[in-house]
C-alpha cells in the first residue's frame, strides 16, 4: 500500500504538469489503472508525440498483462466466466503477486481476489489525484519534472529480467529511437523504435537458441512494479510447484530439440 | 490538456489494457498462450523502456541549447542507474534522479556554464 502512495502522488504531479486536471487524472486511475502507463502518458505527451502514438505506445505496453490474466486462469476457472472476468478486470503488476501467492497457499476465492485488487486501485486513485492536486499547485521545472520520468523508466528496465535477447531488443529499440529522431521523426520514435526492439529480441532469441542450448529461465514483465517488498511478490516466481506457468522466454527451437 | 486528445488515449488504452486482462479469462478454451506469442511479449517491457529512456535523453532539438545542457540528464542518469540496479526501487530512482538533475542543473548556472 506504501509502495502505491509513494508512487501515485509523483504520478498525479506529473500529470498535472502535463496539463491534464483532477478529473481527467481520476479517470486515468479508474480506468486504465496502470502505473507504467500513466507515466508514460504525460512523458510521452510532453515529448511532443500525438494522442494516437502515445495511446497505441501504451497499449502495447500493457500487452504484457495477458500473460498475467492467463498464469491466474488455472485458479479463476472455477468460479465460472462472469467471476472470473470481474476478478481479471483490475489485475496489476504487484496484485497479481499477492493474489498468485494466496491462490497457492489454498483458499481464496475470486471475491478476495478482486478485494485485494479493489483495495490496491483505492489507494492507487486517491493518491494520483492528491499528487495531481498538489502538482497543480506547485509550479516545478518542466526539466526536472520530465527527468523523474526518464528515472521511472530507467528503473523499470533494469527491473527486468535482462537476458541477452532482451538486450538485444533494448538497443534496437535505442537505435530505432535515435535514428527516427535525426529524422525528424520523434512523434513516431518510441513508438516503432520499440516494435523494432521486439523484433532484434526474437531474433536474437532464435539465434541464440541454435548455438547455446542452455537459455536460462528467466522472469519477464515488470511486475514487481509498484512492489515495496512488503507484499512478497517474490514466492510464486521462484516456486517449483508454479514451473508449468513459468513466464520466462522459451526458446521454441529448444523446445523441440527436448522432444 | 484537450478532452479531445485525452479522450483519445483514455479510449485506447483502456480498452486495450483492460482487454489483455479480461480476455484470456473470457476465451476460457485457450490454455496458455502459444510460446512465440509469449515470447514477443515478454520482450514488450525491456524493449519499450529502453526507448522511452532513449527518446528522452536524445533530443536533437535541444542542441541548440549547447553541449552542458544536453549532458546534465546524462550524468544525472549514472547515480540513477546504480541506485535502480541495486535496490529496483522505483521511488528511491525518482528521489535520486530529481535530486541529481537539480543539483547539477544549479551547480552549472550557479557556475556560469549554462
Amino acid at each position: 500500500m506504501l509502495g502505491y502512495i509513494a508512487l501515485g502522488l509523483p504520478c498525479g504531479i506529473l500529470s498535472a504538469k502535463a496539463g491534464m486536471s483532477l478529473l481527467q487524472v481520476a479517470l486515468l486511475s479508474v480506468i486504465l489503472y496502470s502505473g507504467s502507463g500513466q507515466y508514460m502518458i504525460p512523458s510521452m505527451l510532453m515529448g511532443g508525440a500525438g494522442a494516437l502514438t502515445t495511446a497505441l505506445t501504451v497499449s502495447m505496453v500493457n500487452l504484457r498483462q495477458l500473460l498475467y490474466a492467463s498464469a491466474l486462469l488455472p485458479w479463476l476457472r472455477p468460479f465460472g466466466r462472469a467471476r472470473a472476468s470481474v476478478a481479471a478486470s483490475n489485475i496489476t503488476d504487484e496484485s497479481f503477486g499477492v493474489n498468485i501467492t494466496r491462490f497457492e497457499h489454498g483458499r481464496w476465492s475470486s471475491w478476495q481476489a478482486f478485494g485485494v485488487s479493489c483495495c490496491s486501485q483505492a489507494t492507487w486513485i486517491v493518491a494520483c489525484v492528491a499528487g495531481a492536486a498538489i502538482g497543480s499547485v506547485l509550479n516545478i521545472d518542466t526539466a526536472i519534472a520530465g527527468f523523474a520520468m526518464t528515472s521511472i523508466f530507467t528503473c523499470l528496465f533494469l527491473m527486468q529480467k535482462l537476458t541477452r535477447p532482451a538486450l538485444a531488443a533494448a538497443a534496437g529499440a535505442v537505435l530505432t529511437v535515435v535514428a527516427f529522431k535525426l529524422l525528424g521523426l520523434s512523434n513516431l520514435a518510441v513508438f516503432v523504435g520499440a516494435l523494432a526492439g521486439v523484433a532484434c529480441g526474437v531474433a536474437a532469441s532464435h539465434w541464440r537458441g541454435r548455438r547455446m542450448p542452455n537459455v536460462p529461465n528467466g522472469q519477464i514483465g515488470d511486475r514487481s512494479f509498484l512492489a515495496n517488498d512488503k507484499l512478497g511478490t517474490g514466492h510464486f516466481w521462484h516456486s517449483r510447484k508454479n514451473a508449468k506457468n513459468d513466464l520466462s522466454p522459451i526458446c521454441p527451437r529448444r523446445r523441440k530439440a527436448r522432444r | 490538456m484537450s478532452w479531445t486528445t485525452f479522450a483519445i488515449v483514455l479510449a485506447i488504452t483502456a480498452l486495450c489494457t483492460v482487454g489483455a486482462r479480461v480476455l484470456p479469462v473470457l476465451l476460457f478454451g485457450g490454455k496458455s498462450l502459444p510460446p512465440a506469442l509469449k515470447q514477443a511479449l515478454a520482450y514488450i517491457p525491456p524493449a519499450a523502456f529502453a526507448a522511452l529512456v532513449a527518446s528522452d535523453l536524445f533530443k536533437p532539438e535541444n542542441w541548440q541549447a549547447g553541449w552542458v545542457a544536453n549532458l546534465i540528464p546524462l550524468a544525472a542518469l549514472i547515480p540513477v542507474a546504480l541506485v535502480g540496479r541495486k535496490t529496483k526501487s522505483l521511488w528511491l530512482c525518482i528521489i535520486v534522479g530529481v535530486a541529481c538533475y537539480a543539483a547539477l542543473k544549479y551547480l552549472c548556472l550557479w557556475l556560469g556554464i549554462f
